[in-house]
């Protein structure tokens, strides 16, 4: 059970990052985690080592991850204002500050903004591309990485990869009225 | 420059990126690059967009999942733990005590009572119970236009094959099993003694509005043969290894006793007689479940399932109230009382799920 804790403690964050990136809201991706580690730790010994252990794990995290986002997709169209509708903000813990002088406040509310728009960006695009960007850009996989966790060919990472980012290129133009 | 040449080339702008070009192919969009201004322009754009979204702040997990999950992942241990100790043991249906928590998968139609005063007995009607199950005992796939009731059937590959065949209830001679029958509101069926397990109807009392519905329990149980010896009669066999218990009061999920996935089947139909009863799915983290091992696993499914059925459950606003829609999405069960003269029975199938609609007003 230590061992395990271990191996919770190494790898909670980058996986509650992928989820909460994927899935948009804090409280659903804490459940993908809890979920991909009770489902490790049943599956724990038809890890086979054919890939690398993190490759596994993160692999459990994005399908999880994809299930949960159908959930939420299926959740939101049939109520007009849904209950379970994912944070846009900043994850709940940003609360409003009064509007300060102090240049860093300023700069960081105006780096928040810019964070907010292009993490909109990023949310805005179909869950098949948006798993490569978070994978790639934000977790920083290789693109073979991406390949095995996936489950898709090297040149479907990079085509959807290339087509992401154009993506969130042409709507950062869009709202920031830059590229 | 040549137009396709430069679409070429942007295609693999981002890989050029990334570092992830093979050694020609980064030469000749090096090469590209030094002399296309456009390209080069895209270029230095999706590098800016990379780094933008590269600088995207790390999200902080909450400062309590850690210790959720470590309190999963234990309470998970004992579990097995203590399930394989009970094997140990001579068998004996292990009850838990705390029934609050439990949950009780929906999946057969119809109630079975074990003492119960002579129902109004009703012509028979069709679809004829022998319908449900093929010649091996196995069970058909549900017709909707049939009004069939199928039980669940384990996911364990091979289990059924390698299982008995299902076999009828210990007889309840006080017990008439009544079938329902769809909206041509023709009158209840009777069912006899020797029906299919996996066919049940609900008992009526004198009053056809007034009977009250009866909780069940399916498990699953890995060793039949012990099953067998216990001298409850309040356990069924209804399919290979799927035990039912009713209870009057409250729902007992002996943990011990269960092993595999229960995959029941989400069906729908109409009852025209119109009972209406309660879904009684309950999905949470409450550690006493029937297995908790299976309700963590079928529990995403259930709940890709039940947000199926809830959107069926949209075409049947005209029945629920809005309340009670709200309340069944936000708390994923709902006793839905009697609005109507009418009273409806209503099953949701899907490839995985049972939820059978029922309505008992002593469940609230």
């Amino acid at each position: 059970m230590e061992a395990f804790e271990s191996i919770v403690r190494k790898y909670q964050k980058e996986m509650f990052n992928i989820a909460y990136r994927m899935t948009g809201d804090d409280n659903e991706a804490a459940e993908v985690v809890q979920d991909t580690f009770l489902s490790v730790y049943r599956n724990i010994k038809g890890f086979k080592g054919r890939s690398k252990f993190s490759t596994w794990l993160f692999t459990i995290v994005m399908n999880l991850s994809r299930n949960k986002i159908k959930q939420l997709q299926r959740r939101r169209q049939r109520e007009h204002c849904s209950i379970d509708d994912p944070v846009e903000t900043d994850r709940g813990q940003f609360t409003a500050e009064p509007v300060s002088d102090n240049p860093s406040v300023q700069e960081r509310l105006e780096q928040h903004e810019r964070d907010q728009k292009i993490w909109e960006c990023i949310r805005a695009l179909e869950h098949e591309f948006r798993e490569v960007v978070v994978l790639r850009d934000i977790q920083g996989f290789s693109y073979e990485e991406i390949s095995n966790m996936l489950n898709i060919a090297l040149g479907t990472v990079r085509s959807r990869l290339h087509r992401a980012r154009l993506s969130v290129k042409e709507c950062l133009k869009k709202l920031i009225g830059d590229g | 420059m040549d137009s396709m040449e430069c679409n070429d080339i942007k295609d693999k702008l981002s890989a050029h990126i990334d570092r992830e070009l093979s050694r020609e192919e980064k030469a000749r969009v090096d090469e590209h690059l030094k002399h296309c201004p456009r390209c080069r322009s895209m270029h230095e754009e999706l590098k800016q967009t990379v780094t933008r979204i590269k600088d995207l702040e790390e999200a902080e997990p909450p400062a309590w999942l850690e210790h959720k999950i470590m309190a999963k992942v234990r309470a998970e241990a004992e579990q097995k733990k203590g399930f394989l100790q009970s094997l140990l043991y001579p068998l004996h249906v292990k009850v838990p005590l705390q029934a609050a928590a439990t949950v009780a998968l929906c999946i057969v139609a119809f109630l079975l009572f074990k003492k119960i005063e002579p129902e109004m007995k009703h012509p028979a009607l069709a679809p004829e119970t022998s319908d449900v199950l093929n010649d091996k005992g196995d069970e058909k796939p549900a017709d909707s236009a049939s009004e069939q009731y199928a039980v669940p059937r384990s996911s364990e590959p091979g289990r059924a094959a390698t299982a008995d065949k299902p076999t009828v209830p210990k007889a309840i001679p006080d017990t008439e099993l009544l079938m329902n029958k769809a909206k041509t509101g023709a009158p209840m069926s009777e069912m006899s003694e020797k029906a299919p397990p996996s066919l049940y109807g609900y008992a009526k009392k004198r009053d056809r509005y007034d009977a009250p519905g009866i909780k069940i329990t399916l498990f699953y149980v890995e060793d039949q043969a012990e099953m067998k010896q216990q001298d409850d009669s309040s356990l069924h066999e209804i399919a290979p290894g799927v035990m039912f218990k009713s209870e009057s009061e409250r729902v007992v999920t002996p943990k011990a006793t269960f092993t595999g996935i229960l995959r029941p089947q989400l069906m729908r139909t109409l009852d025209g007689t119109g009972y209406v009863y309660s879904v009684m799915i309950r999905i949470d983290d409450s550690e006493y479940y029937l297995a908790d091992r299976v309700h963590e696993e079928v529990r995403n499914e259930l709940r890709e399932e039940l947000d199926s059925f809830l959107e069926t459950l949209h075409e049947w606003t005209h029945i629920l109230s809005d309340e009670e829609v709200n309340t069944l999405r936000q708390e994923r069960m709902l006793t839905i009382g009697v609005k109507e003269p009418r009273q409806i029975l209503r099953r949701f199938h899907s490839e995985d799920v049972t939820i059978t609609v029922i309505w008992n007003e002593e469940w609230n």
